[in-house]
């Protein structure tokens, strides 16, 4: 049993997790039994004392400002003390526009119609605010438009300066006036509307883009479409939509956005699922609450932790998927849409108090999942095979220009060693891959990413290793050789390594065995597998088969001794725990600073590791 | 209290949060609390994370901005340090992907140069540059974990912070602190 790789994992878990006793006394006992993993032991604890004494740094002023600006006044926006300076001065001048107005009050009640718009069009509704009727006028029944209406479900922009948003639809006391004004280039997402009241035109807005501020530091509520002179404050706009539609492009947009974009189109999303949750908000963003009435919001939504975000769903019931489809960690497929029919029943039953506009938002902008499928099943480690001619490695896992294409293009059946993904980018699933058969200067080899599928069609483009792999029983030095040498070296990897049937089996070959030593200069503790290792080139009928003994393994001869025809009967074994912490293909060596040890991984785990060796007779 | 006499001074010196507090709402205190216990922690992880200093600071306003509309909406975290970790480290990895975070790195890497630190400063210099140079090169998550753990963060806080299984997150800093060894080791900052 190698335990060294397994020592190490324990001494890292054990500085965050507590471990159980027998795990404690396990690690103890093995940290006193092999100096290489004490040392790195240490070195973690080392590394944790040198994280602890990285600068202390403190929030600027600005910053130490901002937050108790938000804090005191309950409003998250991120207005710069200059910007409150500008509004103080704008309301200072909206008191003086007042008094010369109050003349022209006091000689006709019918008020707000005695300002001329075009004194200052850019206020806005707020203007009328100040004027505002009694406060028992009742927020008059909506009627139908004058003019051509906007459409519910459409997107606007803000054409004109520092527009209010209402509560209601109405100038009036109940009306609260919301922070901050909205300004030019600022999206809306029309919920509802039109209202008419107080000669302006009402429509109920969800904010979905701010040009200076987050859509979500906007208010939502109900704006005036127009001035009484007709001057629009709004025009029809299109909204930014994400193309191709990620998971990641989704969870970045409002709720409102997602609606607007996708209304309830069907959508293929994927996603790589890290966690599934459903209790609490922290730290995503918090869907519909429980309370709402439509079984959107009571499904027990789902927050999808991925790789940097959350993302949450719901489960149709009337569909055959079930919530631990979707609870599998993993790559996975989702199929559903936004803007169900039901969530439009949000609220609308129940004992608690009645649903938010927000709550409708986040019903209606909240992904229902009605299919699940799961995404190619390869994980770090995994072999796989292009089953495409043509296959692009990028240097980056996107479409762009940053992300170099490398050559050669690489044909079908073209052997891949996935090292790093998915990665979710440019509506493709990505895969980083070390390419066995492309050599690199240096002793390395093509590393880059591959995307695993075609993006319209769902045509795959890598697959499962599809090599035939001889009985393990019957394995014999010649087939061993003729699955390792170049240029695909990996054919060992892919039939025995971790994942396979028969992985953690030991695989026996018989043949004679030459001791290679190490170059002194290249002798490591760290690097018992890699180019500084002691070498065994096991023959058997003409054909070799180069391996590494063990450090564990006291073989019955030295580096130095002279072949001689005893037959050994030799137990192996590819992907050696161990191979996680090779280094053998040192940047001093390879010339490199930007060397990749993920390419040193994989040489280390296509090695064919010795564990014990028996002379046969 | 008017808006008026609670409205920051920008023309002196910024007073203490809590100078500011006194008399409001238990939601203001709440945050004003939060951003004095946790700002200083806050501000290193985030500067750990994407090595500009402005940078670090939007990041930091904005985990507390979201604090505000979070507990403005009648959600106050549990575990409030753990919340804002999670919330910085998602807007770090989101904002610091790719280009933008590599061309203010690149910006960051040009004006370090130009002053030469004192002797004594350069070993420590040297040896945090080396340690941030060998966090830049994990994945923003394990990078996240890392430093998380050095501010006192338990594992299981760690996992729920990224959204990651036990399992998975023992795996991940387990891997992480390898790699960062190795690193090390090759910049002579560890043996």
């Amino acid at each position: 049993m190698i335990h060294e790789h397994e020592a190490t994992q324990y001494a890292s878990a054990a500085m965050d997790f507590p471990l159980a006793d027998h795990e404690e006394r396990w690690l103890q006992a093995e940290l006193a039994d092999c100096p290489v993993c004490a040392e790195r032991a240490s070195a973690y604890h080392e590394q944790l004392r040198l994280l602890r004494r990285l600068p202390v740094m403190s929030a600027s002023d600005a910053t130490r400002v901002r937050i108790t600006q938000a804090a005191l006044s309950g409003r998250a926006d991120t207005r710069s003390p200059m910007l409150l300076v500008l509004a103080a001065a704008l309301l200072v001048g909206l008191l003086l526009a007042l008094t010369v107005a109050a003349g022209a009050f006091l000689r006709d009640d019918n008020q707000l119609t005695l300002l001329d718009p075009t004194l200052s069009p850019s206020i806005g509704p707020s203007v009328d605010s100040i004027a505002s009727p009694p406060a028992s006028t009742p927020i008059p029944p909506p009627v139908i438009s004058r003019g051509e209406p906007i459409p519910v479900d459409s997107v606007v922009e803000v054409v004109a300066s520092d527009l209010r948003v209402r509560s209601l639809p109405a100038v009036s006391a109940e009306s609260n006036k919301l922070e901050p004004f909205l300004q030019p280039g600022d999206r809306l997402f029309v919920m509802s509307g039109p209202v008419v009241a107080d000669d302006y035109d009402w429509y109920q807005v969800v904010p979905i883009a701010g040009t200076s501020r987050l859509a979500e530091e906007l208010p939502s509520g109900w704006i005036a479409s127009a001035d009484h002179d007709g001057t629009p404050w709004v025009a029809a706009a299109e909204p930014e939509c994400p193309d191709p539609v990620d998971i990641e492009a989704l969870q970045m947009q409002p709720l409102a956005a997602r609606i607007a974009c996708f209304a309830d189109e069907p959508l293929w999303i994927s996603a790589i699922v890290q966690g599934v949750f459903t209790d609490g908000c922290a730290g995503g963003p918090c869907g519909p609450r429980p309370w709402t009435g439509a079984w959107i919001a009571r499904s027990d939504s789902k927050r999808l932790g991925a790789l940097n975000y959350t993302f949450e769903v719901a489960v149709d019931p009337a569909s055959a998927v079930v919530a631990a489809d979707i609870g599998t960690e993993g790559l996975t497929v989702l199929h559903g849409s936004f803007d169900r029919p039901d969530a439009l029943g949000c609220g609308t039953d129940g004992p608690h108090p009645a649903p938010t506009f927000a709550d409708l938002v986040a019903c209606r902008g909240l992904f229902v999942v009605d299919d699940v499928r799961a995404g190619p099943p390869f994980g770090r480690g995994s072999i796989v095979t292009s089953v495409t001619d043509g296959l692009r490695v990028r240097s980056e896992p996107y479409v762009g220009d940053g992300s170099t294409m490398y050559t050669p293009l690489l044909g079908g059946g073209t052997t891949l060693a996935i090292v790093d993904g998915p990665v979710l980018a440019s509506g493709y699933t990505w895969f980083q891959v070390v390419v066995p058969s492309v050599p690199r200067a240096n002793n390395g080899l093509l590393i880059g990413w591959v995307a695993a599928a075609d993006n319209d069609t769902g045509q795959p483009w890598i697959g499962p290793a599809d090599r035939a792999c001889p009985n393990p029983d019957e394995l014999t030095v010649a087939l061993l050789s003729e699955l390792t040498k170049p240029p695909e070296i990996a054919g060992g990897l892919a039939c025995y390594g971790a994942g396979t049937d028969v992985d953690g089996t030991a695989l026996t070959i018989r043949g004679r065995m030459t001791p290679v030593c190490a170059e002194a200069d290249q002798v490591d503790d760290r690097d018992w597998i890699g180019l500084g290792a002691m070498k065994l080139i096991i023959e058997a009928d003409g054909a070799t088969v180069e391996a590494v003994p063990h450090p564990r393994l006291a073989l019955p001869f030295g580096c130095n001794s002279p072949p001689d025809e005893t037959m050994y009967e030799v137990d192996g074994h590819f992907d050696d725990p161990g191979a996680s912490l090779c280094v053998s293909d040192r940047p001093e060596r390879a010339g490199s600073r930007s060397f990749d040890y993920r390419i040193s991984e994989f040489r280390c785990r296509s090695t064919f590791v010795v564990s014990a060796v028996n002379a046969s007779g | 209290m008017g808006d008026q006499a609670i409205l920051p001074n920008t023309s002196e010196p910024p007073l203490g949060p809590l100078e500011r507090a006194r008399g409001v709402s238990p939601e203001a205190t709440f945050v004003l609390e939060a951003f004095e216990e946790h700002q200083q922690k806050l501000t290193s992880f985030a500067y750990a994370m994407t090595r500009d200093p402005d940078a670090a600071d939007d990041l930091v306003q904005e985990s507390f901005l979201r604090l505000v509309k979070e507990i403005n909406n009648g959600r106050p975290p549990d575990n409030v340090a753990a919340w804002l970790f999670r919330v910085c480290s998602n807007l770090a990895t989101s904002r610091g992907r790719r280009l933008t975070v590599a061309q203010r790195f690149l910006r960051v890497q040009r004006k370090g140069n130009d002053e030469p630190p004192a002797d004594i400063e350069i070993l420590r210099r040297e040896e945090n540059a080396a340690l941030l140079d060998g966090l830049a090169r994990l994945a923003p998550e394990a990078r996240a974990a890392l430093l998380m753990a050095a501010q006192g963060f338990s594992g299981r806080e760690i996992a729920d912070a990224l959204g990651r299984s036990e399992v998975a997150t023992r795996t991940m800093m387990f891997r992480a602190r390898e790699k960062l060894r190795i690193y090390l080791v090759r910049e002579g900052v560890q043996r």
